[in-house]
């Protein structure tokens, strides 16, 4: 499975995992599999991953309504460029850059169709996202979450939620490690400052 | 340079912040279902009618054009080039596309037959879920005619669908006697066709048994003693749920899951061994849950203070009428009434 990254392709940022941690034996004989053309082996690492792919995308700020499509993007990119992976990096690792990249598109989209609302909507704009009258947990953790940078949320989400460690969210966002801790620190003093604001908003 | 010490993480801080942060995480969590989502979407309405209805025959006008234009152009040049130009472009344009890479396809009637996908381009309806991954459904196809359970690609649960689920368990058995991922799904799958199809649980309890010993830190293993669990209900066997839920709680998934397994054990406390001051312990810690489970542990819980004649009881329906999501309501006021008529009259 070793083989280079797609030329002259702004995806294969995202596609090869950098030198790192290598693939657990079972993970390798499932994608093994699914390079030859198994098809119950592409079943079983959707089954497996899906909900992993899906939590994720959420906490980078896909809406629900939009979840699917996003998933089955992520997953599209994935069976494309799967004969590809080398291997040397952890199928979630890859799976999760792929999601980052899925929600960057998504949420660029949301930015060029808010524009466009903006030019031809006559209606006044909401100046808040939080609906205070709901109490669940989900909104309000999103909340601080969307008054992240890109980066930021990235690192945060990995790091807290997804419980990665320092180097593994490096290869994920593509940055040196002291990056990471430097915006892991100040994401979670925004985020810490925006739920304690929605606490006491909702108080 | 001095290495950097990674800081407590957030979400495991015993304060509100990390409670919050745990509460979303289940919460994102929720309704995350592979088969749904992949029904949804592909029976997802389509985006935009124009460009269905304006791409294809953009992309037909312009091969049109391009052939009359390349057609002009050969015949001023030479009328025995473009004789013999014909054949050649003839069998080019009916030359069978490359196949690369092959998909499951989510048509039931082509069951075993894998899809091209033309010089790596997936196709936007292409079929990403492999099929068979929706729980058993009888879509009408018929499945009857499948490759043996021996061949590696091979949909267990099409026996199913076509009404052989003896097939479809043996098809798991073998495999499950492989050692990858899809050994972990094959036994869980299993699990799911004895208990809800063949009406096994005991032989289902023993497909999870084996999973929990081939694969202990396994990808589905959360899921499974969780499964496992509901299996030792179904069972009878409330010692063993009271055991192996204790054991489950210690553990990383079953944290994850706590307000589940509280309300399980309230149940088995309350209904099967008659303890119900323990239930009331357990549905006061399932209570604090999201949704669903929380409602139900509140209102049980209530009920439970009832049953012990404890004069919080009437504070705990109280309580639980307040949530805006109680759906015992009428049965809570119910509960209410009854208590203020018979309490004692205060002088």
């Amino acid at each position: 499975m070793k083989v280079s990254d797609p030329p002259g392709s702004n995806d294969s940022v995202i596609l090869a995992p950098a030198s790192g941690m290598s693939l657990a034996a079972p993970e390798e004989a499932l994608l093994a599999r699914c390079v030859s053309g198994d098809q119950a082996a592409w079943r079983d690492l959707y089954r497996c991953y899906y909900p992993v792919a899906g939590a994720f995308l959420r906490k980078l700020g896909v809406k629900d309504a939009e979840i699917d499509d996003a998933v089955q993007e992520v997953f599209a990119q994935l069976f494309r460029y799967l004969p590809r992976f080398r291997g040397d990096a952890q199928l979630k690792t890859w799976l999760y850059k792929l999601c980052a990249t899925q929600a960057r598109r998504v949420r660029r989209g949301h930015a060029i169709s808010n524009v466009l609302s903006r030019w031809f909507s006559t209606e006044e704009q909401s100046t808040t996202g939080l609906d205070l009258s709901e109490g669940a947990a989900r909104k309000r953790v999103q909340f601080a979450l969307d008054a992240l940078n890109e980066g930021e949320r990235l690192v945060l989400v990995l790091y807290e939620f997804e419980g990665m460690s320092g180097e593994e969210i490096a290869r994920v966002a593509g940055c040196p490690v002291a990056t990471v801790w430097r915006r892991l620190h100040y994401a979670r003093r925004r985020f810490t400052e925006t739920l304690s604001l929605g606490v006491e908003a909702k108080s | 340079m001095k290495p950097v010490v990674s800081p407590p993480r957030l979400i495991d801080a015993d304060d509100s912040v990390g409670d919050l942060m745990r509460e979303a995480k289940r919460d994102y969590e929720v309704s995350l279902d592979h088969t749904s989502a992949w029904r949804r979407y592909r029976d997802r309405p389509s985006r935009s009618v124009w460009l269905r209805l304006a791409v294809p025959s953009l992309a037909v006008a312009s091969a049109a054009a391009g052939w009359l234009v390349l057609y002009g152009h050969l015949a001023a040049r030479s009328p025995d080039l473009v004789a013999t130009a014909e054949p050649v472009m003839h069998r080019v344009a009916h030359a069978a596309p490359a196949a690369s890479v092959a998909l499951p396809s989510t048509d039931p009637a082509q069951e075993q037959v894998r899809e091209p996908v033309q010089n790596g381009k997936l196709p936007r309806t292409s079929n990403l879920e492999p099929r068979g991954a929706s729980p058993v459904v009888d879509d009408g196809a018929n499945h009857a005619v499948a490759p043996p359970p021996s061949a590696p690609s091979v949909d267990c649960l099409a026996f199913a669908r076509s009404g052989d689920a003896g097939a479809a368990e043996r098809c798991f058995e073998t495999q499950a006697s492989s050692q990858d991922l899809s050994a972990e799904v094959a036994l869980y799958e299993l699990a799911r066709l004895r208990r809800d199809v063949l009406g096994k649980p005991a032989d289902a309890l023993l497909a999870l048994d084996e999973y929990a010993r081939r694969f202990p830190k396994g990808n589905l293993s959360g899921e499974v003693l969780f499964s496992r669990l509901e299996l030792l209900v179904k069972l009878g066997r409330n010692d063993d749920v009271i055991r192996a839920s204790d054991e489950l709680l210690k553990s990383a998934s079953g944290a994850e899951r706590a307000p589940e397994i509280h309300l399980l054990r309230g149940n088995v406390y309350s209904h099967a061994l008659g303890d119900a001051a323990s239930a009331t312990r357990e549905y006061a810690l399932a209570r604090v849950a999201p949704g669903r489970v929380g409602d139900e542990a509140a209102f049980l819980e209530a009920v439970n203070l009832e049953k012990l004649a404890d004069p919080r009881a009437a504070d705990a329906f109280q309580s639980y009428l307040a949530r805006s999501d109680a759906r015992h309501r009428v049965e809570a006021q119910a509960h209410l009434n009854a208590l203020k008529q018979n309490a004692p009259a205060t002088p």
